[in-house]
């Protein structure tokens, strides 16, 4: 029965043991084999576009595919912007990036600090002439030390939202909402109301939550800016920031005609509720109101102290230099494809992002949507004094600073000048 | 051969625990010693910056908030857990009937798993959400009015709304723990104290408290530890960190700073001081405490 | 004697302990009676900010912004009005509306609420009484008779007022939008609206999904809201590779620390000893470092391999390997059974019972954790449960009811596996002292 003598055996056993156990480690291969379609250039496109948005997207990407049967763009959605950052910088280390991706521009320096982009300009010499058909704060905000590091793909613009409702309630115009910080103050006190009679308002003029983009737009509005790249030092806390904060400060504990949340997206629902007259949000959440809100309502730029300010959202496109080159080329030409004029128009109107390019305005189809919705032409002409945030690399972890500064001068824990003061100085630890 | 194999037969037998500790456990701790002496966005090229992010822990008041927050988390909770877990198991210890369906009602908070059950809270805790009817109604009892209260909105109240969850959440495990003691201890102390003529409060005090003290220490060590680790019901509750980071604990912290802000260097100096003042933590219960615990059994 | 004594002083706190016992008991186990209430109620009965255990027959409306009751006949006779087909509805509704109305252009977009309109004169009415009374009257009328009127939109906004009834299943609601007219003093005119809250629409017929008492539909709306299939089946799958995994090398190592003689063997167990004390926070980094090295981000092997031995398991099988009788092995040794042989046949065998205390904590520590698999996974094909739950309760933000659902659903494997193992549990926990 004992065929082996048993020390043997039994070694024998545990060394059969140890084999399956390490079998994962060597077994594994680490790049996952992409499967490519026969004949065709597959380019992988990384994105966090979910929901009807994603929906638009991929009929999109299907289009572009149908057009060219020899290439092939793969739409991999990865559910939110945080994922996507996640994933790109995983892929990176382990050698399996995208070939195409969505990206925010404190992303794009890190990646162009591991040297993981290409050079667009360089991939295409013929496409620097169309570059003054864009929206010259577009190409601004892709160009990297003097190199086209990426293109705008899904770009808006914060606007006004007004309840037209209540503005005729309150005797005001409706097709004349506020234009500068004084009208929008009064305005927001015709609205602010105490229905009930507790001494409680209400009905609020104005509500907010994102306190960083708001301040932001308060700060270039009062001819402020937000980072000097020369002297790679912030600027908002200079005079014009403080009077920029104090002035929404002002709002919410002199007036008391303005009212905020802390955290969440609260003012939203109220302002479908109509418990607020207006509301600063994403000029794309037009298709979210139209069908939510069951009364008059309508949409304004935002206001002018100094001059008139507005902050540019959404992400950039960029092409990684691990691809082979005529990946590259494939994604290339894909990002022409959907920025041409028609693309940008035609995305513009099916999610209310603006169209990116100058001339996309000029086409049948555009002009008519002007005309039947003149609302559409408000984000689109914010574009003339809009400003992209700073792009180093920490500028999100300082732009948290930013917001916990405001905040702390809403609550009364300490004065904008001292609040701003301190967002700066720990602000500073990330520069160096 | 019979002897060779024998000689090397035992490392084979630990070979596979020790190759998954070594690479997933030990070498990752000095790796992250090492890590903590570079600004590392993981695709960039490390730079080597000595000291600096020490240096600049030093300086950043957002981890000395979420210390604090961490403080505050590990005192509310051990405070007011391990004193209402005493409560419970000294009542449950009284030769109660039905004692088999009340550890049952005590623990299943405990065998919840923390995320299901923390959104459940989220629920619980929003502004018209159970806590605040119950209250509300609590208070109409004696005619008062009692204002919407904002628990996960407003900084005080998010630290409240956590320690209360907390306490709920592990406090099951606790009863257990001291009601398995308070069951040992031999009776005959009580009958002897009986003839003496003690009352309850004197036998807790004189009896009870001292027995309970070994247990009561290695409670304390675990809630510490626990606490210094917390990071589900901040993200579940508050997942950005609570108003003005009032929820955001140490390791919430350390998430974020490595994995949204991708300051893996810096996160690694930070997870270092954490582990100094853990260990520091420990050493210090075992020394205090410790001496009260010497007379056990 | 002394006992008989004891029992006569407690007889009055007695009572006492056992109230504080309960209360205490209640509040411990009352927030899951909540999730289960919850998860059967409609969106509006969750914002109507009452305490009903039971999903009520009452139904709420919304009356400007504000949840009022309304009685089950009331409801019941909206149910009889509005027992038409879908598509007969958005007909009429079609014929009613003039043609610049935009809820006539919503109709058309396939992403908008098609919505109702039925019309009808009203006295005024001030209380709710009126209401009820007004919206019985309103169910005796057939909806042909609809008079055509002017679009809501266009009636003086100060007089609007807002009432919106729920359909039950679907996330359905029933909008009316009652209409004080200025032209007549004591005439009202009542618009009903029927929508999907999230716009799509369904071709269920209305009188089936309107007031039902317990909403099981939730369950299936949650479990669709996500792939909660594939969470589950990747809880499971990494669940129990990791358990077995872990039994199997602790078992190995444990034995060969109780049970035999090697160099190095106190300085080792020592070693393994003081990783113990290495909080999870501080090998996060290191390890995302290595796994991403290793290119393991966002697949099973960084949710399983870093978890196949653990100090716990070893440390608690050796403990118990130590108590067995020197005889046992003696004899096996006589036997002629190699150690390989002897742990497989004769020790596992008689170890039953730690070996499923150890794979109990193990299997439940792995199907709880969160942050690890948080960070080691991106894609939804990927995440275990606690994960995906933990995403599904950032994007769904206010759902309750579906929140609700899907955390029962959640919570209930656990649960059963606490019930049938429930000793071994708490003998487990005793022993061991293990927290969170």
């Amino acid at each position: 029965m004992k065929l082996l003598p048993n020390y043997q055996r039994s070694f024998k056993f545990i060394l059969l043991i140890q084999l399956l156990f390490f079998l994962p480690f060597f077994g594994c291969s680490r790049r996952t084999v992409e499967k490519e379609k026969e004949g065709k250039i597959v380019v992988r496109f990384w994105h966090a576009m979910g929901g009807p948005l994603g929906e638009v997207l991929n009929s999109m990407i299907d289009e572009f595919n149908a057009a060219h049967p020899n290439w092939f763009i793969k739409s991999e959605s990865m559910g939110s912007y945080n994922a996507l950052k996640q994933k790109i910088l995983a892929s990176i280390v382990a050698r399996n990036q995208p070939d195409l991706a969505q990206a925010y521009e404190a992303w794009i320096s890190t990646l162009l600090g591991g040297d993981a982009l290409v050079d667009l300009g360089k991939l295409d010499q013929n496409f620097q002439s169309e570059l003054d058909d864009f929206f010259p704060v577009f190409i601004k905000d892709s160009i990297y030390n003097g190199k086209l590091m990426s293109l705008p793909f899904n770009k808006s613009v914060p606007v006004i939202y007004y309840n037209k409702d209540l503005f005729r309630r309150a005797g005001l115009d409706p097709e004349k909402p506020p234009r500068t910080w004084d009208e929008f103050r009064e305005t927001c006190h015709r609205l602010t109301r105490d229905l009930d009679g507790d001494g409680e308002p209400d009905q609020w003029g104005y509500k907010f939550t994102d306190h960083a983009t708001y301040f932001e737009c308060l700060l270039k509005q009062n001819g402020g800016q937000l980072f000097d790249y020369e002297k790679q030092t912030m600027l908002f806390n200079s005079e014009d920031g403080v009077v920029a904060l104090q002035y929404l400060v002002d709002l919410v504990r002199k007036y008391r005609v303005a009212d905020f949340y802390l955290t969440g997206y609260q003012h939203q629902v109220d302002f479908a509720a109509q418990k607020v007259a207006m509301i600063v949000t994403s000029c794309v959440s037009r298709t979210f109101m139209k069908k939510q809100l069951n009364f008059d309502w309508g949409i304004a730029p935002l206001l002018k102290e100094k001059q008139r300010g507005t902050l540019v959202y959404g992400t950039n496109i960029i092409i990684f230099s691990r691809s082979s080159a005529e990946k590259q080329q494939v994604a290339w030409e894909f990002i022409k494809w959907f920025t041409s004029p028609i693309n940008a128009a035609r995305w513009s109107l099916r999610t209310n992002y603006v169209p990116v390019r100058k001339s996309a305005l000029r086409l049948p189809v555009m002009e008519e949507e002007f005309r039947k919705n003149p609302d559409s032409l408000v984000p689109i002409r914010e574009l003339d004094c809009a400003f992209f945030e700073p792009r180093f690399t920490q500028w999100l972890r300082v732009r948290e600073y930013l917001g916990d500064a405001v905040k702390e001068a809403l609550l009364g824990k300490s004065s904008p000048a001292d609040a701003l003061n301190k967002a700066v100085r720990k602000g500073e630890l990330w520069l160096q | 051969m019979k002897k060779s194999i024998s000689r090397i037969e035992p490392y084979l037998y630990i070979l596979p625990a020790f190759a998954i500790i070594f690479v997933f456990l030990l070498l990752p701790m000095f790796y992250a010693l090492l890590l903590s002496l570079f600004r590392w966005d993981m695709i960039s090229p490390r730079q080597f910056v000595g000291l600096r992010n020490y240096w600049i822990i030093c300086q950043d008041t957002d981890f000395w908030l979420s210390l604090f927050n961490t403080v505050i988390f590990s005192l509310g909770s051990i405070i007011f857990g391990l004193g209402l877990s005493l409560i419970v198991a000294v009542l449950l210890s009284k030769k109660i009937r039905g004692l088999g369906l009340y550890r049952t009602a005590f623990f299943i908070p405990y065998v919840a798993s923390m995320t299901a059950i923390a959104i459940v809270w989220r629920w619980i805790l929003q502004p018209r959400g159970l806590l605040n009817i119950i209250l509300k109604s609590l208070f109409s009892l004696f005619h008062l009015n009692l204002p919407e209260i904002r628990w996960l909105q407003e900084p005080g109240w998010a630290r409240v709304a956590i320690i209360i969850f907390v306490v709920w959440k592990t406090m099951g495990f606790n009863i257990l723990i001291f009601l398995t003691r308070l069951l040992d201890i031999n009776p005959s102390y009580y009958e002897a104290a009986d003839i003496d003529g003690a009352n309850a409060f004197a036998k807790f005090r004189y009896i009870t408290w001292p027995l309970l003290m070994p247990t009561t220490l290695f409670l304390l060590t675990i809630s510490t530890i626990f606490s210094f680790q917390m990071f589900i019901p901040v993200f579940i509750l508050t997942p950005d960190g609570g108003p003005l980071k009032s929820t955001t604990t140490s390791v919430f912290y350390l998430y974020q700073t490595a994995f949204s802000n991708n300051l893996f260097g810096y996160a690694c100096a930070i997870a270092y001081i954490l582990f100094f003042i853990i260990l520091a933590l420990t050493l210090l219960q075992k020394k205090v405490l410790g001496k009260k615990a010497a007379y056990e059994e | 004697m002394i006992v008989k004594n004891d029992h006569k002083k407690i007889i009055s706190p007695r009572i006492l302990i056992y109230l504080m016992l309960t209360i205490g008991g209640i509040t411990m186990v009352f927030p899951f009676i909540w999730m289960l209430s919850t998860s059967f109620k409609s969106s509006l009965e969750v914002l109507s900010a009452q305490i009903s255990l039971i999903p009520e027959r009452k139904k709420y409306i919304q009356v400007d912004g504000e949840l009022e009751q309304v009685e089950f006949s009331v409801a019941r006779e909206l149910q009889k009005t509005l027992s038409i087909k879908e598509g007969k509805i958005i007909e009429t509704f079609s014929r009613a509306l003039p043609a610049q109305s935009r809820f006539k252009s919503d109709i058309s977009n396939k992403f908008s609420l098609f919505r109702v309109r039925l019309e009808k004169y009203f006295h005024r009415f001030q209380s709710r009484a009126e209401i009820s009374a007004a919206l019985h009257k309103f169910g005796e009328d057939t909806v042909g008779k609809l008079p055509s009127l002017p679009s809501v939109r266009e009636l003086p906004v100060n007089f609007r007022r807002q009432l919106r009834f729920e359909l039950g299943d679907l996330g359905k609601q029933l909008e009316a939008v009652v209409t004080e007219t200025t032209d007549s003093k004591d005439r009202l005119r009542v618009v009903i609206l029927a929508g999907d809250k999230r716009g799509e629409g369904a071709t269920v017929p209305l009188d089936e999904i309107i007031f039902k008492r317990f909403l099981w539909n939730n369950f299936k709306k949650a479990w669709q809201a996500a792939p909660f299939a594939r969470y589950f089946i990747n809880s499971i799958f990494i669940s129990i590779l990791v358990t077995i995994g872990q039994v199997v090398t602790s078992a190995l190592a444990a034995y060969a620390f109780a049970r035999m003689r090697f160099r190095f063997k106190e300085f080792l167990f020592l070693v393994l000893l003081a990783t113990m004390m290495i909080p999870k926070q501080v090998i996060l980094i290191p390890d995302y470092a290595i796994i991403s090295w290793l290119g393991w981000v966002n697949t099973y092997y960084a949710l399983i391999v870093p978890f196949i031995a653990a100090v716990f398991g070893i440390y608690f099988m050796r403990q118990h390997f130590e108590t067995l009788p020197q005889d046992l092995f003696d004899a096996a040794s006589i036997d002629g059974c190699g150690s390989f042989r002897t742990l497989f046949l004769i020790v596992l065998p008689i170890s039953k019972s730690v070996i499923l205390t150890v794979a109990l904590f193990t299997f439940i520590m792995t199907w709880n954790s969160l942050l690890w698999p948080l960070v080691m996974t991106n894609t939804p094909e990927m995440r275990p449960l606690q994960v995906g739950l933990a995403v599904f309760n950032q994007e769904s933000g206010t759902d309750w009811e579906l929140l609700m659902a899907a955390s029962t659903f959640s919570i209930m494997p656990l649960m059963i596996i606490f019930f049938i193992a429930q000793k071994q549990f708490i003998e487990g926990i005793t022993r061991s002292g293990m927290k969170g």
